[in-house]
């Protein structure tokens, strides 16, 4: 996202500098460009022809100079944007900023929405995936009901009963989140090819970002995690006398 | 030692499966438990490698109060034991050779140490030839001496055996009982439920009669065969 501040025509170049020096420092601010009272008019003539004879009747050029802030896209939809922006205002040679703050409040709104959404659906899909996890694991439980029962006649420990059990669990949950990843990729690769024209200036706000390292890494334990407690719970009735 | 202080087990009321039991029996006993079908044999013995709980009374094991086990130490008692069930319970999609090695892969031994005890286990039974076959492809005899070889390749200190002979032919059931009585003679405590006559009017030495969930004698032979 961009924003517009124009500035007091009458800023000395070194308050200009310093300002834009001051809003640079800002880890929301990607791009910092300057546009003079010249380079102002000179677009606004080429996007509007037809006027250009009534500003040459003005005698003065009416545009003030702007610097024109392009947004840190990963900060776009964050709250920080709008107290950034307010803190501009108050700067020094600021006359005006041009924005969309609706804009940024409903997409700030959108996302958490958005977000609660994820969760809601993430520990639901965690449920789930625990729920069958431990079905799955209790159907094979079953099927080897007489050889458990029979181990434990010929006096096997619960751990040398669970060890395979635990283990298909295990390997049942971390294949589970790497499906999950793979397919997580696949739509991160394929959604801009499908839909990215159509978005347009969407594109920003709708951004898929890939999973980072540590996400990778803490999916695919917390996948192990639930194939372990999944066997581990549906066993316990069998070891029993 | 074994001892069973006042045993009682109803699986369902009215009746009691067993009705106040009290036996001793010291390490190195051949005995036997026997009475009709129905007697409460079966119940007898699963109340002492504690597959199912009496529903009152103690059974003290070497000192140790059985029922006082928790589940999960449990396996320490079963270690010490050999147990012929009445039903065999092999694994019928497993191989002869595989039912008799689970008594020993569960104690983590070697494979070759695991192979030369399975043969010798099934070599007593006088089954080793049939060490790859599949339990559905035996006998009756055949598939109760795969239980039995997989009772005693562990070389238990007690035995406990519910009809090992039910299934065998009189000269094959007598030397089952022979195998029996030679592991007792090296010190194995054996107990054996049956109700055949011949066999305990062979091997008797002590034996105590059930009837109807009631001990209702105990003889002790002279031990002229010992
Ligand atoms: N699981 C069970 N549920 C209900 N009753 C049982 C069960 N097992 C045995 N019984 C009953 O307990 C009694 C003793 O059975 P059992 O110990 O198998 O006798 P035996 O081995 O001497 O033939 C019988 O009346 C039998 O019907
Ligand atoms: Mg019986």
């Amino acid at each position: 996202m961009a924003v517009i501040v124009f500035l007091d025509k009458n800023l000395t170049p070194q308050e200009k500098g310093a300002l834009e020096e001051k809003i640079k420092q800002s880890p929301l601010v990607a791009r910092i460009d300057y546009v003079t009272q010249e380079q102002a008019m000179t677009r606004f003539i080429q996007k509007f022809p037809d006027l250009q004879p009534l500003l040459q009747d003005l005698g003065t050029n009416p545009f003030p100079p702007s610097l024109e802030i392009t947004i840190q896209p990963r900060y776009s939809r964050s709250h920080l944007v709008t107290s950034f922006l307010d803190s501009l205002k108050r700067e020094k040679g600021v006359q005006d900023i041009q924005f969309n703050l609706d804009w940024v409040e409903r997409i700030e709104s959108f996302d958490r929405l958005v977000r609660a959404i994820g969760l809601f659906l993430g520990s639901l899909l965690l449920l789930a995936s625990l729920f069958i996890i431990s079905n799955v694991i209790r159907l094979s439980v079953v099927n080897r009901q007489e050889e458990i029962s029979i181990l434990r006649l010929v006096g096997a420990t619960n751990n040398f009963i669970r060890l395979p059990f635990v283990l298909e669990g295990i390997i049942l949950g971390i294949l589970g989140s790497l499906i999950a990843i793979g397919f997580l990729w696949l739509i991160i690769s394929l959604f801009p090819l499908y839909v990215g024209h159509s978005l347009g200036a969407f594109k920003e706000i709708f951004q898929l970002r890939s999973l980072t390292s540590s996400q990778v890494i803490i999916l695919i334990f917390s996948g192990g995690i639930i194939g372990f407690v999944g066997s581990f719970s549906s066993l316990a009735r069998f070891l029993k006398i | 030692m074994i001892e069973l202080y006042h045993i009682w087990k109803q699986y369902q009321k009215p009746d009691w499966a067993l009705a106040d039991i009290s036996l001793t029996i010291r390490n190195g006993e051949f005995c036997f438990i026997t009475g009709p079908s129905g007697s409460g044999k079966t119940t007898l013995l699963k109340i002492i490698f504690r597959e199912i709980l009496p529903t009152e009374g103690q059974i003290i094991i070497d000192g140790l109060n059985v029922l006082k086990i928790p589940d999960h130490l449990i396996y320490r008692l079963r270690r010490q034991m050999g147990i012929v069930f009445q039903d065999f319970r092999l694994l019928y999609e497993r191989r002869v050779f595989d039912n008799v090695a689970i008594s020993l892969r569960v104690l983590g031994l070697s494979t070759k140490e695991i192979r030369r005890r399975v043969f010798n286990a099934l070599r007593q039974v006088n089954l080793h030839q049939k060490m790859w076959d599949y339990p559905y492809q035996l006998s009756y005899g055949e598939q109760q001496r795969v239980a039995i070889a997989r009772a005693i390749v562990n070389e238990p200190r007690i035995i406990l055996a519910d009809e090992p002979t039910g299934n065998l032919d009189p000269d094959l059931a007598f030397e089952i009982i022979s195998l029996f009585k030679e592991i007792n003679k090296r010190g194995a405590t054996v107990i054996i439920c049956t109700h055949d006559r011949e066999i305990i009017r062979h091997f008797g030495e002590k034996v105590f009669f059930l009837h109807k969930g009631k001990l209702i004698g105990k003889e002790v032979f002279p031990s002229s065969k010992k």
